[in-house]
């Protein structure tokens, strides 16, 4: 694997409280890491210690191979990143705040930095201070300024926050694009189902503790503990459920109900479906998204 | 001066706050000069025994910055460009492109004790040109000008302790309300002390503008009232900014 980012038992304590214990990920180059959790999970924690904005209590951070401990200056040209609400000098034009930030490295020709302003749909509003800008015009010059330098690696916390759904639609199109040209991303957000159609990978924290982290589609698929299930005597079949202590009803109606097979597998649950006698009108694997994998794993947690 | 400096120079020229300050300073100062007042009233300003007539004007109008004003007036500036950059989340960008807090603080400490300097050379342009307007070409006779100038530069280098106590202060103090009304208590605290126990307060880099600008007013000042003053900067300058880096590690940036 061409690993653009490798992450090795990360963990970050305050005052002998860890905040994020022993985190372990790599991801290929060219890949959309999707880095979800509730509020209070760990992930801008996470991104600040990626960005070296804070320190780490113990663990490795190699980006492309250098570590940002023993090689911070090296390993930061490899990564742009926008964390929290986008932050500009807001006297400055747009421009301006995109020249000021391209001082701080070599050789960056204005034509390169009016080619990001268009890039990201601002060419028009070069010369507006951006103290008059919308938050969704930040947003999208936040990630002009990200990639001034050509990172490799890109960290983005929230960055649809304040987008219009096309200005969505625009931003997750221009990551997809360069994600094919092999820059590698990481996004928090809490926009899971965007998230479960943008992200390669997917990486949930919570409580500081990464629970998941896998291809995407992958999570969603392996998954075939939710069924739909009808019965031609629905009273009937709703007994004989309730009878199972190794399922729950998640949801019924008149028609079906949706099942949890919390401790039985598909193929045991369907055995004892057959030997129950029970006529079956409709029997499907529900497909679980992100989301459904987000709540189930976040809340069992507890 | 380095790249980030410059940038942060730059950036301060655009200040409002700052063209403001100086507007009013111009007001004040065409006020006390008496510049639009009457033919008839001139002569009753210029009888002004604290002016001096114009040969020591710019002299006089040097007391209005060197103290209490221009501890506050950069106390403001400085919290603008510590404490509200890191709220805005300003002060990590340099560090989000590879910059590391040194490079950050540096660039910080240069512009700001370089415009300490430039603020005190502008109050002594407005205020010659202002005489200059008032007076004609009397205050520009070669000893006068000798010392009120050597005056304004030893002003000038007494903001280089203040502002890096100044720095120091808004790296801790997350507000720019918190430095501005620590900088004031401080500055009610000093007056206190060289009131009270003028002896105690000789070892503080306050005492010696006022010592030169107020006290020995209006006469040229020997090497033996200078030296020690120098010295308390420099000794204070070298502590401060000591105390800055060996805490620099341990300052949020972060908002």
């Amino acid at each position: 694997m061409d690993t653009a980012i490798s992450v090795r038992n990360l963990t970050k304590s305050y005052k002998n409280k860890p905040v994020v214990t022993d985190l372990n990920f790599e991801i290929e180059k060219g890949s959309i890491l999707g880095l979800l959790g509730p509020n209070g999970a760990g992930k801008t924690t996470t991104l600040k210690m990626l960005t070296n904005l804070i320190g780490k209590t113990t663990g490795d951070i190699l980006i492309d191979g250098i570590s940002l401990e023993s090689n911070p200056k090296q390993a930061l040209r490899l990564v742009g990143a926008s964390l929290d609400t986008p932050a500009f000098y807001n006297e400055f034009t747009a421009f301006e705040n995109l020249a000021y930030i391209a001082k701080l490295h070599d050789q960056i020709s204005r034509e390169k930095l009016l080619a990001l302003l268009e890039l990201v749909g601002l060419s028009e509003e070069t010369t507006k201070k951006v103290k008059h800008y919308s938050l969704g015009m930040k947003q999208r010059l936040a990630l002009a300024r990200a990639l001034v330098h050509d990172p490799k690696l890109i960290i983005l916390d929230e960055p649809a926050n304040g987008l219009d759904p096309q200005g969505m639609r625009k931003l997750y199109q221009l990551i997809r694009t360069l994600a094919e040209q092999k820059v590698t991303f990481i996004i928090s957000s809490h926009q899971l189902s965007d998230m479960e159609h943008l992200c390669t990978d997917v990486l949930i924290l919570n409580k500081g503790k990464c629970l998941i982290h896998g291809k995407t589609k992958e999570l969603i698929q392996s998954d075939n503990s939710l069924i739909q299930l009808a019965f031609c005597d629905q009273q009937k079949g709703r007994s004989w459920l309730r009878g199972l202590a190794t399922v729950e009803i998640l949801q019924e109606s008149e028609a079906d109900f949706s099942v949890w097979l919390k401790e039985i597998s598909f193929d045991a649950f369907l055995k004892q479906l057959v030997t129950s006698g029970h006529v079956i009108q409709k029997l499907s694997i529900r497909q679980k998204s992100l989301e459904d994998r987000f709540i189930e794993l976040t809340e069992g947690w507890d | 001066m380095t790249l980030m400096t410059r940038m942060e120079l730059r950036r301060i020229f655009q200040q409002r706050l700052v063209y403001f300050f100086l507007a009013l300073f111009v007001l004040a100062v065409i006020a006390y000069s008496g510049l639009l007042t009457t033919a008839e009233l001139r002569p009753l300003v210029d009888a002004d025994e604290r002016i001096l007539g114009g040969s020591y004007f710019p002299e006089f109008m040097l007391r209005f910055y060197s103290t209490n004003v221009g501890a506050l007036f950069m106390a403001i500036i400085t919290a603008l460009y510590i404490c509200e950059d890191r709220q805005a989340g300003l002060l990590v960008q340099p560090l989000l492109h590879g910059r590391t807090k040194k490079e950050v603080l540096d660039a910080k400490i240069g512009m700001l004790c370089l415009f300490s300097f430039v603020m005190v050379a502008a109050i002594a342009l407005i205020v010659y040109i202002v005489s200059f307007f008032r007076w004609g070409g009397e205050m520009l006779t070669t000893p006068i000008l000798a010392q009120s100038l050597s005056k304004y530069a030893l002003v000038a280098l007494s903001f280089l302790p203040l502002e890096l106590f100044l720095i120091l202060l808004a790296c801790y103090a997350k507000q720019t309300v918190i430095v501005v009304g620590e900088t004031f208590l401080f500055l009610m605290l000093f007056g206190f002390l060289n009131q009270e126990v003028p002896q105690a307060a000789r070892f503080f880099p306050l005492y010696y503008p006022y010592e030169w600008v107020i006290k020995h007013e209006f006469r040229s000042l020997q090497l033996a009232e200078i030296w020690p003053g120098l010295l308390i900067f420099l000794l204070y300058s070298v502590l401060l900014y000591l105390l800055i880096v060996s805490r620099r590690n341990k300052i949020t940036f972060d908002r």
